[in-house]
C-alpha cells in the first residue's frame, strides 16, 4: 500500500509540459519577410498601376455606358475630374486624392509617360482605389511609361522618402494591355520598399529572372526569381532568396537554408 | 481583516469545544498530521499569467487581427519547446484540536520552465522560468472521523511569492535585450471543498477544491500522537 502510493505520487510529480511550438521549417522567417515583398509588390501592380489603365479607358473612350461600368466597378468610392491640359484628379468626397498627368497620350500608345502624384497621406483603401503601398506622405510620385510592348514603372527615391522602383511588366492577357480583372502579366526590374515595423525597415529587391503572373487564381507567382535584402540600423543585413517554382509552390532560401513552401503553408510561428 | 474575524472566532470556539470534549477520541485519533501532496498547475498558472486562457490577443477565445500583430524580422529566430510546469507540491502539517477541528499551515511550491531555442541552430538560446511560493496557514474541519477514514473540508489564508527569471545566452544576444523581472507579494487563498484521507497511520489523500494548491489534490501523509497523548 505504502509502496503503491508512493509510485502513484512520483509519477505525478512528472512534469506537465505545455504551450510546446514546433521547429517547424528552418526558412519561416524567410518566407515570412519574402510574404510581405510579395504582397507589397502585388498590391503595387494591382493597386497602383493596373487602375490606371482602367483610368485610361476612361478617359480615351466616347462610350458613356463603358465610362459608367468603370467608374461604378473600379472607382466606386471615387469621382475623376478632368482638369484640362491633359490633367486627371481622382477625388474621395472633398478629398483630392491623386492628380495624373497623362501628357496627352493613352497609356497604351508608344512613347507614353503618365505622372502620378499621391495628393492626400491618409487614404483609406476601398476596393481597387490606386495607393502607393509603401510611401507614407503626400506628394509622392510614380512615373508609368510605354515602349516596346511593356511598362516601365518608376518611382524615384527622392519623390518617395527613399522609396524606388524600376519595374517593367508586361501584360499577357489578350488584348496586350493590362484591363479589368485580367491580371495576368510579366515583371522584371528591381527597387526598394519600406516597411514602418518597430522602426524603419528597408528592403531592397532585384528580379533576377522574371516573375510572371499566368492566372487569375494562383496564389503566388508561378515563374521567376527574385533576390531580398532586408536592412534595418544596428542590425545585419537579411539576404534571401525566392525561386518560384509552379503556380502551388516556390523555394525560399535563407541562412544558406534552401526549402519548398507550399502556397497553403503558413509560417507557423508567425 | 473580517476573514482573520472569523478565523479567530472558530479557533475560540474549536478550542472551548476540545475542553469539552471527552478524552476518548484523543486516545482513538491521531492528533498530528503531516503530509505531501500534489495538484494541478492550473490555477498558479493563470494567476501567475504563465497560462492564457482568457487573453486578450491569441486566447482561447480571441484572435489577433493580421493589424494588431507585427512582427519583428531582426528579432531572433527562436521557439520554444514547451512551457514546463511542474504540480503544485504542498508540504503541511496540521494539528487537531477538537475532534472536527484542525489547525495548520502548508508551504506550496510551483515552478514553470520555459526556454527557447534558435529555429536553424536548434540550440537554446533564453529561459523564461517563474517560481511561485505560498505559505498557508489553514484550518480544516473534518465531518467524517472514522478510524480508517477522515473526510473534510477546509480554508487557507496566507502569503504568495512570485518571482521571475529570464536568461539570454551570450552566444546569440549581442547586447542582451532588458529583462523585465519582478518579485512580488501578495495574499494567497485556498479553499478545500471536499477532502479524504484513507489509512491509518499512513494514508492517500485526495482533495478538490480551488486557490493556489490548485483545483485537484492528491498525496499521502502520516498521523501520528505524541508520546504523552497517546499515553492518556
Amino acid at each position: 500500500m505504502k509502496k503503491n502510493i508512493l509510485i502513484v505520487t512520483l509519477i505525478a510529480l512528472i512534469c506537465i509540459g505545455c504551450g510546446r511550438e514546433e521547429r517547424g521549417k528552418l526558412t519561416q522567417k524567410g518566407k515570412e519577410i519574402h510574404d510581405s515583398w510579395y504582397k507589397a509588390s502585388k498590391m503595387m501592380i494591382e493597386n497602383d498601376v493596373i487602375p490606371m489603365f482602367h483610368l485610361d479607358v476612361w478617359i480615351n473612350t466616347d462610350n458613356e455606358d463603358l465610362r459608367r461600368h468603370i467608374e461604378d466597378r473600379y472607382f466606386p468610392y471615387y469621382r475623376i475630374r478632368e482638369e484640362g491640359n491633359d490633367v486627371f484628379t481622382i477625388y474621395n468626397g472633398a478629398n483630392k486624392m491623386f492628380t495624373i498627368n497623362t501628357y496627352g497620350k493613352s497609356l497604351r500608345a508608344d512613347g507614353s509617360n503618365w505622372l502620378v502624384t499621391k495628393n492626400n497621406a491618409y487614404i483609406e483603401n476601398h476596393g481597387d482605389l490606386p495607393i502607393f503601398y509603401n510611401s507614407y506622405s503626400e506628394g509622392e510620385k510614380m512615373h508609368i511609361s510605354k515602349s516596346n510592348d511593356q511598362w516601365l514603372i518608376q518611382m524615384d527615391s527622392t519623390e518617395n522618402n527613399g522609396c524606388y522602383c524600376n519595374l517593367y511588366i508586361k501584360s499577357l492577357a489578350n488584348e496586350g494591355v493590362l484591363l479589368f480583372s485580367e491580371k495576368y502579366y510579366t515583371l522584371s526590374g528591381n527597387g526598394m520598399f519600406i516597411y514602418s515595423q518597430n522602426g524603419l525597415i528597408k528592403q531592397k529587391f532585384d528580379i533576377t529572372k522574371t516573375i510572371s503572373r499566368k492566372e487569375k487564381y494562383e496564389f503566388y507567382f508561378s515563374e521567376g526569381a527574385v533576390e531580398l535584402e532586408t536592412q534595418k540600423a544596428n542590425y545585419e543585413n537579411i539576404p534571401i532568396k525566392a525561386e518560384y517554382l509552379d503556380k502551388n509552390s516556390f523555394r525560399i532560401t535563407y541562412q544558406n537554408i534552401t526549402e519548398t513552401w507550399e502556397y497553403w503553408e503558413s509560417s507557423s510561428s508567425y | 481583516m473580517k476573514k482573520f474575524l472569523l478565523s479567530f472566532i472558530i479557533v475560540c470556539m474549536a478550542w472551548g469545544l476540545a475542553a469539552q470534549d471527552a478524552p476518548s477520541w484523543k486516545q482513538q485519533l491521531p492528533r498530528h498530521d503531516v503530509y505531501l501532496g500534489i495538484g494541478d498547475p492550473l490555477i498558479a498558472g493563470v494567476l501567475t499569467g504563465r497560462f492564457e486562457f482568457f487573453s486578450k490577443c491569441g486566447g482561447l477565445f480571441t484572435k489577433c487581427s493580421d493589424d494588431e500583430y507585427i512582427p519583428d524580422w531582426f528579432a531572433l529566430d527562436s521557439y520554444s519547446k514547451g512551457l514546463i510546469a511542474t504540480p503544485t507540491i504542498s508540504i503541511g502539517y496540521q494539528y487537531r484540536l477538537a475532534k472536527w477541528f484542525w489547525l495548520g499551515g502548508t508551504f506550496s511550491y510551483t515552478g514553470f520552465y520555459e526556454a527557447k531555442h534558435e529555429r536553424i541552430s536548434n540550440l537554446k538560446c533564453s529561459s523564461y522560468n517563474s517560481h511561485l511560493i505560498s505559505i498557508l496557514p489553514e484550518a480544516r474541519f473534518s465531518w467524517l472521523n472514522k478510524e480508517k477514514v477522515t473526510m473534510y473540508s477546509g480554508f487557507g489564508l496566507g502569503l504568495a511569492i512570485y518571482t521571475d527569471d529570464t536568461h539570454y545566452s551570450d552566444k546569440f544576444y549581442s547586447p542582451k535585450p532588458p529583462t523585465w523581472d519582478e518579485t512580488f507579494c501578495g495574499l494567497a487563498i485556498h479553499l478545500t471543498a471536499v477532502g479524504i484521507h484513507v489509512g491509518k497511520k499512513w494514508y492517500g489523500f485526495a482533495e478538490l477544491g480551488f486557490g493556489y494548491k490548485g483545483i485537484i489534490q492528491a498525496g499521502f501523509g502520516y498521523n501520528f500522537n505524541s508520546k504523552k497523548k497517546s499515553n492518556q
